[in-house]
């Protein structure tokens, strides 16, 4: 066991577990939607994207491919959200709020496909 | 693995490294952006509002950066400012720190070797016409190369040594001569030369006899065609040389001492023959004579 696995374990898990957290509760309902988990849910995926750089084996370069995915989806859904408070008169409706949360379960697809291949390869390396 | 495999690794290890920066840049962030939207703020009214995570990350992206457009939406409380100093230390700090690990990762000595292998690479891929591999850039080496460019012919050349290489950077050559500080002993350089292409017409070898001797069979596999040209001082490895096939081997005592006997015994053919295989333009000169009462003048 080393304090790097730990870590690399952490940020993925940790990054399936808030996107969840975001995600979870009806579609549209702004308050089942917390801004704060949003922001986390990035600041962690940006992470765990920052853990699996670097590692040059197949299943690593799969794991950044899904974290990137991830990213690109969350910072989407943040930006719509922004764009439509900030940018535009339009505010957080529904359909703005329906865009947002869909984009963030793609991501929560990613992550999934993320830890299902970390913990596959880690049963794998038991045997 | 394709080729350039070797950047590739080495862009890797960079990427690994810039992990460390990248993470701190991303914790400072977020901390500054947090502070900021849990401090309270007050509008022009005098109401109390919380800053969104859209206005916190502008303004950490101004601050962080020492751009500093003031204190937007609304002018900031006391306690936002006293937070504004901590963002603006820490994440400049950060920057200057994540400046510097970058730098240093660019000029990491494995990464501009990896690149000065890939610009090489590249440039023997653009020769379209016949060219000359020549493994080691010495002073018969550069003769050569002169000579080549004189005939208008590409020559491409790999030395072990980083500051032939770099004169070889210094002179001017009528017809691109793309240099590479390698082992040509290793394979790789040698494909990277181009060795395997038809347009490769021969390879010179101008190194040790050890490093020759595996030039030579590397070339003779992968290129059967390519005309191998070998200095080689060392009986042992004629041998081993010979046994490749076609190549030309030449070695520098042997044909040192055919010349001297040559002068010796039959002075006016000797300059005949300089003055047939010397450079263009010399003229002939008269033939040696030897001071009387030598052993060769009573033998002549």
């Amino acid at each position: 066991m080393s304090f790097e696995k730990v870590a690399f374990g952490f940020f993925i898990i940790l990054a399936l577990t808030l996107n969840v957290a975001f995600v979870s509760g009806d579609i549209d309902v702004p308050a089942h939607h917390s801004v704060w988990l949003l922001f986390g849910t990035i600041v962690v995926n940006l992470f765990a994207t920052l853990m699996k750089l670097g590692d040059r084996s197949q299943i690593g370069a799969l794991l950044l491919a899904t974290g990137l995915v991830a990213d690109l989806q969350l910072i989407l859904a943040a930006s719509v959200w922004t764009i439509a408070v900030y940018g535009t008169e339009v505010g957080l409706t529904t359909p703005v709020l329906v865009g947002v949360v869909s984009l963030a379960t793609g991501a929560l697809v990613a992550n999934v496909i993320s830890v299902t291949m970390l913990v596959a390869d880690t049963l794998m390396l038991r045997r | 693995m394709a080729k350039g495999s070797d950047l590739d690794r080495v862009t890797f290890i960079v990427l690994r490294e810039l992990r460390g920066p990248i993470f701190m840049l991303i914790t400072v962030y977020a901390i500054g952006m947090i502070g900021m939207v849990l401090i309270p703020g007050r509008d022009a009214d005098g109401n109390v509002v919380h800053m969104g995570f859209f206005h916190a990350l502008y303004f950490m992206a101004y601050t962080a950066t020492t751009t500093g457009f003031g204190e937007l939406p609304h002018p900031f409380t006391e306690p936002q400012r006293m937070w504004s100093i901590a963002c603006l230390l820490l994440s400049v700090v950060t920057w200057v720190y994540a400046i510097g690990a970058i730098a240093r990762l660019v000029g990491n000595p494995y990464f501009s070797q990896a690149l000065a292998q890939r610009r090489f690479s590249n440039a023997v891929r653009r020769i379209h016409e016949p060219f000359v591999i020549i493994c080691g850039y010495g002073d018969t080496g550069s003769l050569l190369a002169r000579g080549l460019s004189d005939q208008r012919m590409t020559g491409v050349i790999i030395d072990g040594d980083v500051d032939r290489i770099k004169a070889l950077g210094l002179r001017q050559y009528a017809v691109p001569m793309p240099g590479l500080c390698a082992d040509a002993g290793v394979p790789k350089n040698l494909i990277d030369a181009g060795v395997d292409r038809e347009q490769c017409r021969a390879v010179v070898v101008l190194t040790e006899e050890e490093v020759g001797l595996k030039i030579a069979v590397v070339t003779r596999l992968l290129n059967p065609a390519a005309q191998i040209i070998c200095r080689c001082p060392s009986r042992l490895h004629v041998e081993e040389l010979r046994s490749l096939g076609s190549v030309i081997i030449a070695d520098p005592f042997e044909a040192y001492a055919r010349e001297l006997a040559l002068a010796l015994r039959s002075p006016p053919l000797y300059t005949l023959d300089e003055w047939l295989v010397g450079a263009r333009g010399a003229s002939l000169r008269r033939p040696l004579s030897c001071p009387p009462g030598s052993a060769a003048s009573k033998q002549s």
